[in-house]
């Protein structure tokens, strides 16, 4: 019953053509950065640069100040997973074992705010934010993107603690341990998957997230973060497409470094939440 | 580049959304923020914005967008004052646009109010508003300015409020945004005589095809970018000028109607789409913003491209080899050999004096300094909008296609009226009304992307509903607030079209 | 939950105080950055609120009547709702038949093309839009490959022509999400035992009818999980069509984000309650249609497990 080689080697070479149309714009990316600008537009196809331009790479790195952009979102997407990761756990874990009046509440309106986009509300959230003082700090940032929302992590931690055995906390009770010594020293660490997989989406996203860090950093430059970055610096110079270009490429090697690296873990962990 | 000439504009002209698209890409939801901010009152935000603030003595905390006259203002401005004040030091912050105009926005809410700023990144409030709502103080008793060179340029309702002089021009408000600027070497290969001016638009039309015909296959004619609605309204506005249409903002000054619909407007629009038809205009101008345009015409691509004076200062700063490489410029040209001219309000101010300034005496005197003939000389070299002086032009160092396109403003344009001016309770009424969509940069980009062809029929559609809109507005703030305005303010039936409408003529109505 | 008079149920809030303890920073955190915006969202759209002014003045219901009548708000809203009919499915039955491909043990090179998908996932949407503003205008490779194969006539500038600009905007959205949506099927495709794959094959059923008889009964919850997280997703599509389209070329693949963003801001005179009122209006006009899919899926479920 094995399958003929030829229909292996069609797959492939479709899988290779739709590859390659994927990689495309990437591969135009990485050669309009070394390109000089008025190259970018001339003679259609060609990707070859005439002649490498690496100041592009320069004027990138120091005119749109990456090093001061990395660590911003380091720190805000750092601080927006420890955020997720602590709220939903504690959340997900009183909601997956245990009753209490106004439960049913609490999951009825998780479930109806879980479709609202974000954005749409950005007005009062900028609002709040600036009444705690708060704008133009990581903290508002963090806050921000991390306080509201993400209910996919609390029903996440949910759902996955409420199939751990009962045993375990009834034998750590009889140890003596209290409700919170249970949960960081028996729950959290068994929830671990979760964990893993709540890091890697909230890592997705708030390293994406572009409109909160934009409005929230605006008038402090020193703030922003790669993506907000990145799109003041298309704004800016618009016709510096080589140093954009330069621009994005420095700002996408990490990310892919981190994939690449990480590539098994990430599927097996996003498989880990899709299965519940 | 482009913001701030687009800020510069007086409220009173074209259409609304002063504020390129292209702007709002560097700080999509900044305005979002400064209206969040009006709403909310001060923060942290302010206090960094303002840190150093003009409160404490201190320095005097200066406000602008202008990146290309960081140098200029700092050698030629600031430093001579402060040598010869000691004591006085002028610091000053370059923002984006619509940072700025946030910071304003929440600085002013949290009483921080930089000494002198420009308004860009308001939008198209007009400064009627502003001074109603308290935020400036007259600067004409601080500083000579009714006896400096720029006295003529004076208008009440735009600088003059109550009698008091609150700003000055620094640039000159004759100018517009449809200049032929074209690549010499690509004409030359077409075998195009650059001195050979194409007067009128046939003569135009057919060079942008001895061009796109005489050269490689991805040349082309022209460049007309048609992403941003903001740049083809300002541009079929011209060009109806030149076809007779009165202005600025499409306003028949006999009546008060608006004339959108006239044949000027329409043969305007054909006009463009007879270039587009003859495949002479770059196909890809569909996805261009103008500073795409811009860096498509420096790369070689088409060789006219029309845009305002600082197409040269900026392609200085961005795209130099394409300034070494040849640049020449024609007059605008008119559909028939009797030239019309093109219609300009007068130039706004560009610098205010906050009202709580400790500073005001040293800011107003810093301000008159950019009157002198010594400043604008230096302000013509940057090559940006054309200096209020623009007499230096001729002996300042700039570009011969410069000092050209200067000299021919003086013959092209003229100064017309503006309702504010004449009444002034007209600001009032404006901000009352709704844009109207699709407007006329709409319509153009609709018939230029071939997803509309009835350009009379929208046209029509937009005017009236325009016309309605004025109408309502003018009833609701009449009625509501009290305000004195009605269409007459609109009527100027002593305009002359072949001269400036000065101080005089708003007498003499 | 007990049957209970309220005597106990004080008991049990006392007993269980460690319990909101614990639901202390989502309850603080939700109310604050989710439910009160979306309280305070509805409230502004009840005001006539120029943005220049401190505050807005009560108006009613003004603004959804004039919404109703605004031709370019059903604009945003129909191509919003084109956007999501035609990029959701296209985003996630694309992403599964890529997913049975790379999910075979007879693919080679699976990990690099993963990879290679999964690229645009991690790029900012602002960059996607200007190099692919670049890459599909008239005389970017798209265009000209295109002409060069005899598939068009002339030189095109897909994203900013009236009849194609929407759906320009859509196959990027869909370039740049795919990866995502390929590593939940991938995900998805690992939880079914191997052995119902072996049992097929012995009952001698054809890659297709294993397919259709054996493998998609099992993904069915899956392909609603997943559905629904696209939909989600294709709300948030701003940066994207901003940068690629700015909405236009009139108005033509103006979403209903960019609608709200050009009233509230780009506006001459910016009217926050407007914009406000058509968050609102487009959001509950979205929750009809989160229900109607809710339901529809529901009795789809119903009738492929009695079929």
């Amino acid at each position: 019953m094995r399958r003929p080689e030829p229909r292996q080697v069609v797959t492939v070479v479709l899988l290779a053509v739709l590859g390659g149309l994927w990689v495309y714009p990437f591969v135009w990316l990485v050669s309009a950065s070394l390109k000089s600008s008025p190259e970018i537009f001339g003679r259609g196809l060609n990707l070859l640069p005439e002649e490498p331009v690496w100041e592009n790479y320069a004027r990138a790195w120091t005119e749109v100040g990456f090093g001061t952009y990395f660590v911003n979102t380091l720190v805000i997407t750092a601080g927006t997973v420890l955020l997720v990761v602590v709220r939903s756990a504690l959340a997900g874990y009183v909601l997956g074992r245990y009753d209490f009046a106004g439960k049913k509440l609490l999951i009825g309106l998780f479930l109806v705010t879980f479709f609202l986009p974000e954005g749409y509300t950005i007005i009062p959230i900028a609002q709040l934010t600036d009444q705690l003082r708060l704008l133009n700090t990581h903290a508002g940032v963090i806050l921000g993107l991390g306080a509201g929302g993400q209910i996919a992590a609390t029903l996440l931690y949910a759902g996955y603690f409420r199939r751990l055995p009962k045993e375990l906390e009834e034998s750590a009770r009889l140890d003596g341990a209290g409700h919170f010594a249970i949960f960081f020293r028996v729950m959290l660490p068994l929830a671990w998957p979760i964990t893993a997989t709540v890091v890697i989406l909230t890592f997705l996203f708030s390293w994406n997230v572009y409109l909160l860090p934009l409005v929230f950093t605006l008038s402090d430059p020193d703030l922003r973060t790669l993506a907000v970055g990145m799109t003041v610096f298309v704004g800016e110079r618009g016709t510096d497409w080589s140093g954009m270009a330069a621009a994005a490429v420095i700002s996408l090697i990490p990310v892919i470094a981190v994939f690449v690296a990480l590539q098994r873990k990430f599927v097996d962990s996003i498989a880990g939440a899709v299965k519940q | 580049m482009r913001r701030h000439h687009r800020i510069l504009r007086p409220s009173s002209s074209a259409g609304p959304g002063d504020i390129g698209r292209r702007a709002f890409l560097g700080g999509t939801g900044a305005v979002l923020a400064a209206a969040l901010a009006a709403c909310t009152g001060g923060g942290q935000l302010a206090q960094r914005g303002a840190s150093g603030g003009s409160g404490g003595g201190g320095a005097l905390q200066w406000w602008d967008q202008f990146r290309p006259l960081t140098k200029m203002l700092q050698d030629d401005l600031f430093a001579p004052y402060m040598k010869a004040h000691a004591g006085v030091t002028v610091e000053r912050r370059q923002m984006d646009v619509p940072d700025l105009g946030q910071a304003l926005q929440v600085a002013r809410r949290s009483n921080q109010m930089p000494d002198v700023h420009s308004l860009a990144g308001l939008g198209d409030v007009s400064p009627a508003a502003l001074v109603s709502e308290g935020w400036f103080q007259p600067i004409g008793k601080l500083a000579d300015f009714a006896g400096s060179p720029v006295a003529d340029l004076l208008y009440d309702g735009i600088h003059r409020f109550n009698g008091e002089i609150h700003s000055f021009p620094p640039f000159s408000g004759r100018w517009h945004d449809a200049v032929p600027w074209c690549n010499t070497a690509l004409l030359k290969e077409a075998k195009v005589d650059p001195e050979e001016e194409p007067g009128t638009w046939d003569r135009l039309r057919e060079i942008a095809r001895r061009i796109t015909n005489g050269t490689d296959g991805d040349v082309y004619g022209m460049v007309v970018p048609s992403k941003d609605p903001d740049y083809l309204a300002a541009l079929v506005h011209r060009l109806a000028m030149t076809a007779g249409a009165p202005g600025p903002g499409a306003i028949d000054w006999a009546t008060g109607e608006y004339v959108h619909d006239s044949q000027p407007y329409i043969d305007a629009i054909e006009y463009l789409v007879a270039l587009q038809k003859d495949k002479v205009v770059h196909p890809a101008s569909a996805s261009m913003g103008p500073r795409d345009a811009r860096a498509r015409w420096a790369a070689g691509q088409a060789a006219v491209y029309l845009w305002g004076a600082w197409f040269i200062g900026g392609l200085r700063v961005d795209e130099p080899e394409a300034v070494e490489r040849g640049v020449g410029v024609w007059h605008i040209p008119c559909p028939e050999t009797t030239r019309n001219f093109v219609y300009s309000p007068p130039q706004p101010g560009t610098f205010w004096v906050s009202k709580g300034s400790e500073h005001a005496k040293v800011a107003a005197e810093v301000l008159l300094r950019m009157t002198t003939r010594e400043f604008q000389t230096k302000l013509a070299a940057a090559m940006d909008q054309p200096p209020a002086l623009a007499e230096v032009v001729a002996e300042a160092e700039v570009h011969p296609a410069y000092r050209a396109c200067v000299a021919n403003f003086q013959e092209d344009v003229k100064i017309g009226p503006v309702p504010e001016v004449g009444t002034p309770g007209v600001w009032q009424a404006r901000a009352e009304m709704r844009d109207i969509h699709p407007n006329l940069g709409d319509i153009v980009q609709s018939v230029l992307t071939g997803s509309s062809t009835d350009i009379g029929g929208q046209l029509r559609r937009y005017k009236d509903q325009l016309s309605a809109e004025r109408e309502r507005a003018v009833k609701a703030v009449r009625e509501e607030k009290g305000v004195e305005v009605d269409l007459n303010a609109w009527v100027f039936a002593n305009w002359d079209r072949k001269a400036d409408y000065d101080q005089k003529s708003y007498a003499g109505r | 939950m007990t049957t209970d008079p309220s005597k106990t149920t004080i008991r049990r809030l006392r007993q269980d105080w460690w319990i909101y303890l614990f639901l202390l920073p989502t309850l603080l955190g939700y109310g604050a950055y989710t439910v009160y915006p979306l309280l305070a969202s509805w409230w502004f759209a009840l005001l006539d609120w120029p943005g220049f002014a401190t505050a807005g003045t009560f108006t009613g219901l003004d603004n959804f009547a004039r919404l109703i009548e605004d031709d370019l708000f059903w604009n945003a809203f129909w191509n919003s709702i084109v956007f999501l009919v035609i990029a959701v499915p296209l985003r996630v039955g694309a992403a599964l038949a890529l997913a049975l491909v790379l999910n075979s043990k007879k693919t080679p090179f699976k990990g690099f093309f993963r990879t290679l998908f999964f690229l645009p996932v991690v790029t900012t949407g602002a960059i996607v839009g200007v190099v692919f503003t670049l890459l599909l205008d008239a005389s970017g490779p798209v265009s000209l490959a295109l002409v060069w194969s005899g598939l068009i006539d002339s030189p095109a500038n897909f994203a900013a022509n009236a009849g194609t600009s929407l759906y320009a905007g859509i196959a990027v959205w869909v370039w740049k999400w795919l990866g995502i949506t390929l590593i939940y099927w991938l995900a998805a495709l690992q939880t079914i035992p191997q052995g119902v794959h072996e049992a097929a094959m012995i009952d001698g059923a054809g890659a297709w009818a294993e397919f259709r008889h054996v493998t998609m009964p099992l993904l069915v919850p899956f392909l609603v999980i997943i559905t629904l997280i696209d939909t989600v997703a294709a709300f948030n599509v701003f940066d994207l069509m901003q940068t690629l389209t700015g909405g236009g070329p009139s108005f033509s693949s103006e979403v209903i984000e960019i609608f709200i963003f050009r009233t509230a801001f780009q506006a001459t005179v910016p009217q926050l309650g407007y914009a406000s009122a058509a968050a609102v209006l487009f959001g509950l006009l979205t929750v009809l249609f989160a229900v109607a899919q809710a339901l529809g899926m529901r009795w789809a479920r119903g009738r492929m497990g009695t079929s």
